[in-house]
């Protein structure tokens, strides 16, 4: 279902003049509007604009203030007997196009967010152990925990996607793959001495259980949306995966490296980073308003997942306990 | 734990049991040597709280056979599970909201007060910053009824569903409040509304959503840190503005729309539908305890971003959706 954003209308018929008024020609059917000479000039334009097509909204403001009520009953009756339609209100765009133009509007606000993200730009720099202070190694590994701890709380809600089949078998396809990656991740924490109790006692940052709930928010209530946002989640257009090199950069020990590896393996194995793409393709046709109001969320997407970096960046780095245990408040 | 449904009654012979359903008879025939073990079974199956392994000690004699019997009086429904102990950290709605509200205390507390809150005591908040928090609480207000209608949904008894209805219904429409207050600021209603919310608004909105559908105890236990009444609070900001040169439009009626909640009882209804909440287990109390805690911080984390992004070179429109 997409919203309807304007009621644009254009006349069904041939519009007729007549001496008492005027006549619309329809399949073997005529409707007379009849139009003494006071109304006849507002009346004519009126359906002589309609006849090309024309925004209701704009037709009856362009009214003088006196007429507006009559207009919008004219308009009313004539909706009623089929003598104007609703047309489409915008051009229709592919999913193609459209996630090729959503894409490139992530990319230029990932640029100036993301991008400049002061634990992106640690990991990057990062060349010997503690360029990037262990417990930010360790809490990135800690909050991405609790993130895909937390995945079936928005993966859910899409699984029943109605209004399109094919979406629908990829997104299960895609949870199947997801399932039980939270499980890799604790093996990584294992062995830098954090176990599974400690784990579950602990709670994620405010940025990480925000941008969990956001996501599930969406998920359910805009799933359109939440589409856009699985791409750039599952490292859309990253060749490789900065955090992991800056490990390996800065020796970190094998048995907390080789789940982490193992998980990015498996997430670009999948394509995961494509599937938002592979979404989209699959929708035949998006109304250009749509995929104009998904263009205007976007930054708020960036802006909460930039602040999730952010945060794991600025809390790690000044913390002198790895773990937030709930037991501790 | 297998345990005698409480209608079953059984007659122990020398070499024969029976065991009596009131719709189903179970016979067992047993060596006479075995009685005793037998009797053993039967009256650890009469008192129940027995593992399979415990039973099986009870009668070694009868090896494999005694699965097989469980199995057949199992199948003829005569057997129940016996109840397990009663955890011990147990409690009900209102004693969890206690508990989270002295949480949310100790949280605060060692947190200290926010960046904004700070900036209002001091009396350094900007014309910017107070503006920028009208912004952000007159969005959170807008969205208000959605956040409370999926609650109506999950509540699963009647008198949960009226308490939401008649929150829902009292909640509705309070942006006016806030859309009066930045019109005497000259911030367009339109305008308004399609500013993008700071992330930790995003959160807290989003949060209270989630909840609402996933966990309605969560989202009640939450309610109390959004609707408590805070009259320092407006004192403070009014103070503020009152320096800043904004007029008393831009704080009257956001001081009116606080005075409301108050005025009607708002601040109780978290509390009021927790105590319609009879038992909650270990894990739910803990899971409660996450939710409202990370909240709670995420409500200090507003406070920053507020003080951070409404600075004096912040322009409305570039926050603004632009749909």
């Amino acid at each position: 279902m997409q919203q309807e954003t304007s009621h644009a209308i254009r006349l069904a018929g041939f519009l007729r003049e007549q001496v008492d008024g005027f006549a619309i020609d329809l399949d073997g059917r005529t409707i007379s509007i009849q139009a003494e000479n006071a109304n006849r000039g507002w009346i004519g334009n009126l359906l002589r604009e309609a006849s090309h097509g024309i925004e209701t909204e704009r037709i009856i403001e362009s009214q003088p203030p006196d007429l507006r009520d009559a207009a919008t009953e004219l308009i009313a009756r004539l909706l009623e007997d089929h003598a104007i339609v609703r047309s489409e209100p915008d051009p229709p765009m592919s999913g193609l196009a459209a996630v090729l133009m959503l894409e490139g509007t992530i990319d230029r606000l990932c640029s100036t967010t993301l991008e400049r993200n002061p634990f992106w730009n640690a990991c990057i720099a990062a060349k010997n152990r503690g360029d990037v202070p262990d417990r930010v190694v360790i809490g990135m590994v800690i909050e991405n925990w609790h993130f895909l701890h937390r995945e079936a709380y928005f993966d859910a809600p899409v699984l029943g996607y109605v209004p399109n089949l094919a979406v629908r078998q990829s997104m299960n396809a895609f949870f199947s793959e997801e399932y039980g990656h939270d499980e890799i991740l604790l093996r990584s924490l294992n062995a830098v001495g954090i176990s599974r109790d400690e784990m579950y006692d602990s709670a994620p940052l405010p940025a990480t259980m925000g941008l969990c709930n956001a996501l599930a928010h969406w998920s359910h209530y805009d799933p359109m949306f939440f589409f856009l946002t699985m791409g750039v989640l599952e490292g859309q257009g990253l060749r490789s995966d900065s955090f992991l090199d800056a490990c390996e950069r800065m020796s970190w020990p094998h048995g907390f490296i080789a789940p982490l590896r193992a998980h990015s393996m498996l997430n670009i194995k999948g394509e995961h980073g494509n599937l938002t793409r592979k979404l989209f393709v699959q929708m035949p046709l998006l109304a250009a308003s749509e995929v104009r109001r998904l263009r205007g969320k976007l930054s708020s997407f960036v802006e909460i997942y930039d602040a999730f970096y952010r945060q794991v960046f600025s809390h790690y780095s000044s913390t002198s306990r790895q773990l937030r245990r709930i037991s501790n408040w | 734990m297998p345990v005698f449904r409480e209608d079953v009654r059984y007659v122990l012979g020398t070499s024969e049991a029976r065991i009596e359903g009131p719709l189903r008879t179970a016979s067992l025939s047993f060596d006479p040597a075995a009685q005793s073990q037998v009797a053993k079974l039967l009256d650890g199956l009469r008192c129940g709280g027995l593992s399979l392994v415990k039973l099986q000690d009870l009668c070694p004699d009868l090896g494999e056979g005694m699965f097989d019997l469980l199995r057949e009086l199992d199948e003829l429904r005569l057997l129940d599970e016996s109840l397990e102990r009663p955890c011990p950290n147990h409690c009900s709605g209102s004693q969890l909201g206690h508990h989270v509200a002295r949480m949310v205390r100790r949280i605060l507390d060692k947190a200290g007060p926010g960046d904004f809150s700070r900036a209002l005591s001091s009396g350094s908040a900007s014309r910017v910053q107070l503006i920028g928090y009208a912004l952000e609480y007159g969005w959170f207000v807008s969205q208000a009824p959605g956040l409370i209608a999926p609650a109506i949904a999950t509540a699963v008894s009647a008198q949960r569903r009226a308490m939401l209805e008649g929150f829902l219904l009292a909640e509705r429409g309070h942006d006016a409040f806030v859309k009066k207050a930045l019109a005497a600021v000259g911030i367009e209603v339109t305008q308004a509304w399609q500013n993008r919310p700071l992330p930790s608004t995003l959160f807290l909105a989003a949060s209270l959503s989630v909840y609402a559908k996933q966990h309605p105890l969560s989202f009640y236990a939450a309610l109390s840190l959004f609707e408590k009444p805070q009259p320092e609070f407006i004192d403070l900001f009014e103070s503020c503005c009152d320096r800043q040169g904004l007029p008393a439009e831009f704080h009257r009626p956001l001081r009116a729309h606080a005075e409301l909640n108050e005025r009607e009882g708002h601040g109780d209804i978290g509390q009021a539908l927790l105590a319609t909440v009879s038992l909650v287990g270990e894990e739910e109390q803990q899971l409660v305890k996450r939710h409202v805690g990370v909240l709670a911080e995420t409500l200090l984390m507003q406070e920053h971003e507020i003080m951070c992004t409404y600075t004096e070179e912040f322009d409305i429109l570039e926050r603004s959706t632009g749909n």
